[in-house]
């Protein structure tokens, strides 16, 4: 049992959060040094776990390093260091407490890193329990900032409900199989029949696991928070949060309860009609751009749904690789929303009329990244749809892509919106020349290049993808 | 019969306290007076209501009460163990348990959130 | 038979002070009916065998975190003086949603065969020393989760400082 050896990203993220703290306590001036040494890390630490691929079970089977949690670490840390990216020259905490939002940022990475590789409930939940409590603050950093506050109240009350929930599911599974390792679970199910308390347990893991995801019934703090947060922690959490949230489903539903789909898939499938009209339809009237990019996400949550009531490696493959896709995009959005929110003070819609005669470039970008989740081809987010659909498909499941088809046809249309406020409205009023951040640059040309490679050239990403989801059920 | 002796403690922690009053009011003269019903019998009178707004340095010391409560029942189960298990690998995992919480510990004395000015 | 009767006894009172907690005119009222619903929880986690949990229960649940919240009630002298009614205008809807949860769960817990699976469990742990079982599960199985905890704690440390703490040029 060498745990050095089998979570060597984990160990070194403890250690990064106990030199970030160490750093604050040195550093009394110059803060932007923490946050770039967070991001400089942060990247390394990515490249590091994305060369050194371990297999490692640890604990009984409790802990596990297998294909699934290595990319979807790979998928939080590049998530982080582009969140700390969008944060070094954004962020205006005050000297003070620049420590505290690294340090924070870091163990939410760090608590998200342990959900994707515990294969028992109670290290999911802990880990879980890990990177919410730090995104709660992280939410309500603007102390001065009413909004920013709300954002961080509703997070954490709605956020403790779905942990009750969830907590409840889990004791009851608990109650019934006597274990709570997943393998345990998954034996427990396919020996004996289920009765109906089974079906309440995992009614409830679903619904403390939406949370996450802002799947429909749970979807309610997500324009909120979304709204109040600073930016690129709200990119933090549409992003980094979410992944993980759905490997947390993949590991409960399309393995632990696997044998128990004809309970959880007509559920699931309805859950994500809901969740893609719900977010769709909502998202039209908004003015706020972060509130519609809030009901976007909610929407796209709908469209990876989908991924789960498909045929079950193909499924999660496609989920993965939707994923990846959605993850650049929506940094990408949120770097243009950062940078111009920097500049002008603003999230209003009607203040980006007239965009792209003052800055093509910005424009260009926001209308990349807008299309990509749309998933207009070339670019990833219509690859990683496509595969969605398709994997539904497989299962039968025709009346469900039709309606998300029809869904994506309205996403469209209020993307097109901002399009238009962009592109064909003038401009109401004056702004300030938008200077982006040479730190946003990065993001905004690492993302866009990382876009069209997964769009033209998806081949070598799906083969990894399909290898990882054949390798959660074929050992 | 496991519960026989705890009831009988219990019995006995009640008594105690309801029988100390109980004894105390039977014995007590009673001579009451407008200057023995005010809060405090000698010493100032006391000033506006008693629910009072406390000052918010209050919040960052209690909170740091439940965080170390929560680490004393964690070390708990710990040191009941301890003994009966071999190697370095127990003592390990507490020192770096305790070392992270005195890290909070250490944060918040660097901020200044210890004194009060 | 004393067992079931307590039970019942301290099920009642946490049902009684969770519904007094809920309607309480009274924030301040309200954190002390939390204090007493928690010690019927602890009742019956003592009364199920689990002394440690028992214990716990006092100690973090009653000692820390009601006073925590008693604390955070007279920060704010407006909550701690008014007697805002806890019950919202969805009343109805709220009552409806509730019972219809639990009824679902009643009946599905009633559906469930329990006497054989509890049966198997107690005879398990009885002869152990509940606290000791913790303490090994702790540092062995459940290592990992252990560790995170005390990150978890560092987290909600750091957190609640970054946001309560007085910070004279924090910006918008």
């Amino acid at each position: 049992m060498n745990f050095l050896n089998a979570m060597p990203g984990e160990i070194a993220l403890a250690g990064i959060i106990v030199a970030l703290l160490l750093l604050d306590f040195i550093i009394k001036e110059n803060k932007a040094v923490i946050g770039w040494t967070f991001t400089v890390l942060m990247a390394a630490l990515m490249v590091y776990v994305a060369a050194f691929k371990t297999e490692a079970t640890l604990l009984n089977g409790a802990y596990v390093s297998d294909g699934l949690s290595w990319i979807s670490q790979v998928m939080i840390l590049l998530a982080a260091s582009l969140t700390g990216l969008l944060s070094v020259q954004s962020v205006k905490t005050g000297k003070k407490f620049t420590g505290a939002y690294y340090i924070l940022l870091a163990c939410s990475t760090l608590g998200l890193m342990f959900l994707v590789s515990s294969k028992e409930l109670i290290t999911l939940y802990i880990g879980l329990e890990l990177a919410t409590v730090s995104l709660y603050a992280l939410a309500a950093i603007y102390k001065t900032d009413d909004s920013s506050t709300e954002a961080g109240i509703k997070y954490l009350i709605l956020g403790a409900i779905s942990s009750a929930i969830l907590l409840f599911g889990i004791s009851l599974i608990y109650g019934i199989t006597r274990t709570t390792y997943i393998d345990g679970v998954m034996a427990y199910t396919s020996q004996s029949p289920v009765g109906p308390i089974f079906v309440i347990a995992l009614i409830m893991t679903l619904l403390g696991a939406g949370f996450k995801l802002s799947m429909v019934p749970m979807h309610l703090w997500t324009p909120d928070v979304y709204q109040g947060a600073p930016t690129p922690v709200t990119a933090f959490i549409s992003v980094a949060s979410k992944a993980a949230g759905f490997i947390f489903a993949i590991r409960l539903f399309s393995y632990m309860f696997v044998r128990l789909d004809y309970i959880w898939v007509p559920l699931l499938s309805i859950i994500a009609l809901l969740t893609m009209t719900v977010g769709n339809l909502m998202a039209i009237p908004q003015k706020n751009v972060k509130r519609l990019l809030a009901y976007s996400t909610i929407s796209q949550a709908g469209y990876i749904l989908v991924g789960f009531v498909g045929a079950s490696v193909i499924g999660i493959s496609s989920v993965i690789f939707y994923l990846l896709a959605y993850t650049v995009t929506n940094i990408a959005a949120f770097a243009v929303v950062t940078a111009f929110s920097k500049a002008t003070g603003s999230d209003n819609l009607d203040d980006y009329a007239g965009l792209a005669q003052k800055e093509p470039l910005l424009a260009l970008l926001f209308m990349l990244s807008l299309l990509s989740l749309a998933g207009i081809p070339p670019l990833a987010g219509f690859v990683g749809k496509f595969y969605l659909f398709y994997s539904a498909m497989q299962k039968g499941y025709v009346w469900l892509v039709v309606a998300a088809a029809l869904n994506s046809t309205i996403s469209l249309y209020y993307y097109l919106l901002i399009l238009k406020q962009m592109y064909i409205f003038d401009r109401k009023k004056e702004f300030p020349k938008i200077k982006i951040d040479f730190s946003v640059k990065i993001v905004l040309i690492f993302t866009m290049i990382v876009i069209f490679i997964m769009g033209i050239f998806p081949g070598p990403v799906l083969d990894l993808t399909t290898d990882i989801a054949q390798s959660l059920f074929f050992k | 019969m496991a519960y026989g002796t705890f009831l009988v403690f219990l019995g006995f922690a009640v008594v105690m306290v309801i029988g100390g009053v109980v004894v105390n009011y039977l014995l007590m003269p009673y001579h009451p007076g407008a200057e023995k019903r005010t809060t405090y019998e000698c010493g100032l009178d006391p000033i506006g209501e008693a629910q009072v707004r406390y000052s918010l340095r209050f919040y960052v010391f209690a909170l740091m009460y439940v965080v170390f409560a929560v680490e004393a029942a964690f070390l708990l189960p710990w040191a009941v163990v301890y003994r009966t298990m071999s190697g370095f690998m127990p003592l390990t995992e507490a020192l770096i348990f305790i070392f992270i919480l005195v890290l909070g510990l250490a944060f918040a004395w660097e901020k200044g959130e210890l004194k009060w000015d | 038979m004393v067992e079931l009767i307590l039970f019942y006894a301290f099920a009642a009172l946490i049902i009684f002070s969770a519904v007094l907690l809920v309607t309480a005119r009274n924030v301040f009222h309200g954190a002390l009916y939390l204090a007493s619903t928690l010690f019927g929880v602890a009742a019956i986690f003592a009364l199920s065998g689990s002394f440690f949990l028992a214990g716990i229960q006092v100690l973090i649940y009653i000692g820390a975190v009601v006073v925590l919240l008693i604390f955070v009630i007279n920060l704010t002298r407006q909550i701690a003086g008014s007697s805002a009614a806890q019950v919202n205008e969805a009343v109805v809807p709220a009552l409806i949603t509730s019972l219809l949860t639990i009824t679902l769960i009643v009946l599905a817990v009633l559906k469930t065969d329990w006497a054989t699976r509890i049966g198997k469990s107690v005879a398990q742990t009885e002869a152990m020393d509940n606290t000791a079982v913790i303490g090994t599960q702790l540092l062995t199985n459940f290592a990992i989760p252990f560790e995170v905890v005390s990150v978890l704690l560092l987290a909600a440390l750091i957190g609640a400082i970054a946001i309560v703490s007085r910070d004279k040029e924090a910006g918008k």
